[in-house]
């Protein structure tokens, strides 16, 4: 019941949030601060002893399964593995960030804010827990809307065109996946008469060439736009740079997320053999946005426009290793997720803070910060170094060993993706040589970094720290889910599909 | 054929005419009385296709309801409120007016065709012509199978009247 | 008699509130202002006493009348809408004072018209149901004021709807040529296949015609936005939602008794199609509320033509479900018009600049109005389109789905449009602030979409076992 509770805690707690705010507006953000800790408290409690429990279906820690719509095959069914732990620990970390960024960002409307942030988490939540497909797509619409109010109601100038572009990019998407799932359920129904959208049994269904290349490919396009990959990326920076600090942590920290855990649990254990086929092409297109974001992020002078391309390029390592599909890459896949949440995040977290200070997020406008904000332009200059992967720090133990990973696979791309890791280092000396260098600029006045805000960014540089030096909890973590998925997508059995005899009532299930 | 078939094809040849002249006549006519002697004329056609089918009960229903009873209310109603006079305003016939004239006469042919000859082609089996049916069939059919259809008449009925007077109260105050 | 009579309990009933209103509209003098206040408590009586005779069954009336679960379904469904619309029309600012009991009196003769519909299984029956509601609604149509567009409005209705009729009346008797009856239960053992009977399935789609023109199915569809455009808010929120349930619950019957290849199907699956399409891209560049939701009805009659075409007890209960989630949520968009409206004007999307700051509540049910009219979760439009789509699946219609998924891609964005008019954009000047309190009603039609997206476990059950009645 837990997982249950670890996405109805948000749930209620948004309503509640939204409710106190005719009459106490400020209890909203104290409600969502004891949700995140009550969650987070929740979480802890499943950190088993033990991740490589031996069971039938796979190496899930703690299950739930509850009949929803049982005469559709449709059930209430979320599973933690090793894998999903860590992403919603990550989940609340950055949650927990989004929360400390808008605290005094946001002066209107905060229950509503609140009651959007608290809903995006936990359909999130729900997003990583959900081994139904009709309920991950459930969840996967739902942290749409909210999102969409994150960002149209409380954001930048440009926010209501950035919004509406996020919301159809994201949702056409999604209504593809919609298909590809409907697809799915109805080739296994009438291959087995069962008609079920459990992931559990969906695995292994034979499918044919070309019905698995198009199902994959359903999937494939939701999970790029949010990921997201090159030709699908055009959102991602009006989304990142019109939203709010919060908005703009959990796009980048969580939502981008989202996208990569779907291609790991969903695409390529569902579709072997068609992303098999098309891992190459996805591949290079991963390389592109690697350079491509890079390239782009060189030249923007906004600075969150700046820290959104570079998401571009991080993700494209994400998506480089995922369809490298072997055990290193995959756990570097992970690592990196993890570390470019914190660390954008962080870069995010400064941009909010700097434009909250002084209302501009020009990069030409700024320089010598160092000298007024001592504390805010060092913890820039980590952030900064992190994301370009420093060695010490978690990016670098991702990149490293992502680039291992690919280069058992293909060594020119793991080359090619190398040239990537030299771009990070130009554009991020680059903002902390604009933004923080130079001469100091006369009379300004500019308030060093609170004490919630350092809090806030001390936890999430002592992670990345931490993660820098020693790695092993994650992938002691993670091993026995990602193993189990690689295993899955590996021992499939890939038989043509046989189609129904004509006639037959694919309804006809029992 | 007997003489009576082509009795029969000639009498429903003049009913045609009546009906479809008549329609024409109440829809061209810019006069009022006019449109309506070219109703009471189609009513009329009508009456005399219920003769042709054996139901002469029907048409003398016909003719009393419509041609004598609504008819004659329609032509009260003409002559209380206003003069029976054409309105102006109607557009001549200009190159548009023809355009569009030849248009609506497309489209409304394209589906009568169409119906047309699906019917020609495959004509439905007639079922032989029962003699008359007398009136207490009639009356069992409309208490028994038809009983619910029958009462629900008298609702609408209601309802058209009450409408209409919601409706005629509202235009003589906007008057 | 004892037994029929707890069979007809919803229908006694309304009879009963048309019989009072009746007595009030001749006995009241003329310049008695006040509406009915009894009338509300009266409709929600109502609710309980079709939830009371779910359970009925039976066939009437020498078996034109035909008591079962789809009727029960779609009698509770009038009654819940009838229950809403009179609750909506409560300051009913278009329509003089003198004339609220006779409005009333058409609004729940019209809804008595509908729940005859649910029921009937005999074709003319069927007609004359038919007709109560639409007489009603003529007379309706044209109740605002001195509004020059209303009567615009109401002729148009009418022209339309007797042109609809007549065609519908021209197929009934190619059915009766062919067939030799009536009766849907005659009917349904009949042949209807074209090379058997072509007449027949003429006759079909002739009849349907009529109802086609009830559910503002392209090509029966141009009524639609000028109608919501030129009468009253108040009246457009009825002709918008109960009338379609009618036509449903007919379409449901008819479409029953065929095979799922028949061309009428066909027919129906392209229509659908193109009724989606031409509404969703006709809506994408209106301004006036009303005439948006107007094209955006287009499009949802062409969604539930996809759960007709399945031809199978889920597509039949699918498109029961739907049509009453379409009841809900429009009536929900509905509600937040009439509230803007005050004096009665028509509401462009520019007057809801600004309803987040001025009226939060009505600002929240718009937003759950319209992401309900996508079909986003958690609210019902998604499980109700979800339950479409699985149903056409596999069904010889998968092109269907397909166009349909794409017009939902299409729809998203002028849905969207309204909420970002609700919650982003800021009025040039000051709105009138609606008043307060007024988000209640909307607020439980909110909600209800909320809970039947979370849970519509119970309600589609139903649904499918009424269709499992029609199609074991």
């Amino acid at each position: 019941m837990i997982l249950a509770f670890l996405i109805l805690i948000p749930i209620c707690g948004g309503v509640l949030a939204w409710t106190m705010e005719s009459r106490h507006p400020g209890t909203a953000r104290w409600i969502a601060l004891a949700v995140l800790l009550g969650n987070l408290g929740l979480t802890a409690l499943l950190v088993p002893a033990r991740f490589d429990v031996v069971s039938a279906v796979g190496p899930f820690l703690i299950s739930l399964e509850l009949a929803w719509m049982p005469a559709l095959g449709i059930h209430f069914h979320l599973a933690l593995d090793g894998l999903n732990l860590v992403l919603v620990f990550l989940t609340h970390f950055l949650g927990l960030t989004a929360l400390a960024a808008a605290w005094t960002e946001i002066e209107h409307k905060i229950g509503f804010f609140y009651f959007n942030l608290l809903w995006v988490l936990a359909g999130i939540m729900g997003v990583f827990l959900a081994l139904d497909l009709f309920l991950f797509y459930f969840f996967w619409e739902m942290m749409l809307i909210p999102m969409f109010f994150l960002i149209s109601v409380f954001g930048h100038a440009n926010r209501t065109y950035a919004s509406i572009k996020f919301f159809l990019f994201t949702q056409i998407s999604g209504l593809l996946m919609l298909l590809a799932i409907l697809g799915l359920y109805f080739i296994h129904g009438r291959l087995t008469g069962r008609y079920t959208f459990n992931y559990l049994e969906l695995l292994g269904t034979p499918l044919s060439d070309v019905s698995g290349m198009l199902l994959m490919l359903g999937f494939l396009m939701a999970f790029a736009v949010k990921l997201p990959a090159v030709p699908l990326h055009t959102w991602l920076p009006d989304a990142h740079t019109e939203a709010p600090t919060a908005g703009s942590i959990i796009l980048a920290g969580l939502l981008l997320k989202t996208g990569a855990y779907g291609i790991m649990r969903f695409v390529v254990p569902l579709f072997p053999k068609a992303a098999a086929a098309a891992a190459p092409f996805a591949m290079f297109l991963a390389v592109i946005a690697i350079l491509y974001g890079a390239l782009l992020a060189l030249s923007q002078t906004d600075f969150k426009r700046l820290v959104a391309y570079t998401s571009v390029s991080h993700m494209g390592f994400v998506m480089l290793a995922i369809f490298a599909w072997n055990q290193l890459a995959l756990q570097g896949a992970l690592i990196q997720i993890i570390c470019h949440g914190l660390s954008t995040g962080a870069l995010f977290f400064l941009a909010g803070a700097l434009q909250e200070r002084l209302h501009t997020r020009e990069l030409g406008r700024m320089g010598g910060l160092w000298a007024a904000a001592p504390r805010l332009s060092g913890m820039a200059l980590f952030f900064a170094l992190a994301s370009l992967g420093l060695p010490g720090l978690g990016n670098f133990i991702a990149e490293f060993t992502i680039l291992l990973g690919v280069y058992q696979v293909s060594k020119p791309l793991a080359v090619l993706s190398a040239l990537g890791l030299i771009s990070a280092a130009v554009y991020s000396l680059w903002i902390i040589q604009a933004a923080f260098h130079g001469p100091p600029q006369p009379k300004l006045v500019l308030a060093d970094l609170s004490g919630r805000e350092s809090a806030a960014l001390l936890a999430m540089l002592a992670a990345l720290v931490f993660l820098g030096l020693y790695p092993q909890p994650v992938f002691t973590a993670a091993e026995p889910a990602l193993t189990h998925l690689t295993r899955t997508a590996a021992t499939q059995k890939i038989t043509e599909a046989v189609p129904a005899p004509p006639g037959e009532n694919p309804h006809a299930s029992p | 054929m007997s003489m009576m078939e082509y009795l029969a094809y000639a009498a429903f040849g003049l009913y045609l005419f009546l009906i479809v002249a008549g329609g024409l006549a109440a829809v061209l006519s810019k006069n009022l009385i006019r449109s309506l002697v070219g109703l009471i004329m189609t009513l009329f056609g009508v009456a005399g296709m219920y003769f042709l089918m054996s139901a002469p009960f029907i048409a003398l229903m016909q003719i009393l309801i419509y041609v004598g009873a609504v008819s004659v209310l329609i032509f009260f109603a003409i002559m209380l409120t206003r003069a029976p006079g054409g309105e102006s305003g109607i557009e001549g016939s200009t190159p548009k007016a023809l355009k569009r004239g030849l248009l609506a006469l497309a489209t409304a042919l394209m589906p009568a065709v169409i119906l047309g000859a699906i019917i020609i082609r495959k004509t439905p089996e007639t079922l032989p012509l029962k003699p008359e049916t007398a009136l207490t069939v009639l009356g069992e059919f409309l208490t028994g199978p038809f009983a619910l259809s029958f009462e629900l008449i008298s609702v609408v009925l209601f309802v058209a009247m009450a409408g209409a007077v919601l409706l005629g109260f509202e235009r003589r105050k906007s008057e | 008699m004892i037994q029929q009579i707890s069979q007809l309990l919803p229908e006694l009933w309304q009879i009963a509130v048309v019989l009072v209103l009746f007595l009030e509209t001749i006995g009241k003098p003329a310049n008695d202002a006040a509406k009915p206040k009894w009338l509300p408590l009266a409709a929600a009586a109502g609710i309980f006493v079709a939830v009371f005779s779910l359970k009925a069954d039976g066939l009437l009336f020498f078996k034109a009348y035909q008591v079962d679960s789809l009727s029960q379904f779609f009698k509770l469904a009038v009654l819940v809408g009838f229950f809403i619309v009179v609750l909506n029309a409560d300051p009913l600012p278009t329509v003089e004072s003198e004339k609220r009991s006779d409005y009333f009196l058409f609004l729940a003769l019209s809804a008595l018209g509908l729940m005859f519909l649910a029921s009937t299984v005999e074709l003319i029956a069927v007609y004359m149901a038919l007709e109560i509601s639409s007489y009603s609604l003529y007379a309706l149509i044209p109740l605002r004021g001195k509004d020059q567009r209303a009567a615009e409005a109401g002729i148009k209705y009418v022209l339309f709807g007797a042109a609809a009729t007549a065609v519908s009346l021209y197929g009934l008797s190619y059915i009766l040529a062919t067939q030799h009856s009536t009766y849907l239960e005659v009917l349904a053992a009949a042949d209807w296949t074209w090379t058997h009977s072509p007449l027949a399935v003429i006759g079909l789609t002739l009849f349907l015609a009529g109802f086609f023109y009830k559910l503002a199915l392209f090509p029966f569809h141009f009524w639609c936005p000028d109608v919501y455009d030129g009468t009253g808010n108040e009246t457009a929120a009825y002709v918008a939602t109960l009338p379609k349930l009618g036509a449903v619950v007919i379409m449901i019957r008819l479409v029953a008794m065929l095979k799922p290849e028949n061309g009428i199907i066909t027919i129906i699956a392209v229509l659908g199609a193109c009724s989606m399409t031409f509404g969703n891209l006709s809506a994408l560049i209106q301004k006036d509320l009303k005439r948006m939701l107007g094209f955006s009805s287009v499009s949802h009659a062409g969604y539930i033509m996809v759960g007709l075409s399945a031809v199978s007890a889920k597509g039949l209960a699918a498109a029961g479900y739907y049509s009453l989630v379409y009841v809900l949520m429009n009536l929900a968009c509905f509600w937040v018009i009439c509230r803007l409206a005050t004096d009665g004007r028509n509401i462009t999307l520019d007057d809801l600049n600004g309803l987040y700051k001025r009226a939060p509540g009505l600002a929240f049910i718009m937003a759950v109005g319209a992401f309900a009219l996508v079909g986003l979760p958690p609210t019902a439009g998604f499980m109700g389109k979800f339950f479409l789509l699985t149903s056409a699946w596999n069904r010889g219609h998968d092109w269907l789905v397909i166009i349909a998924c794409l017009n939902t891609a299409i729809s998203i964005y002028y849905y969207l449009n309204i909420v970002r008019h609700a919650y982003t954009a800021e009025a040039e000047e000051p709105l009138p602030a609606p008043k307060p309190g007024s988000a209640l009603w909307g607020g439980v039609l909110a909600t209800l979409l909320l809970i039947l997206g979370a849970f519509p476990g119970p309600v589609f059950h139903y649904a499918e076992v009424a269709g499992k009645l029609l199609i074991p």
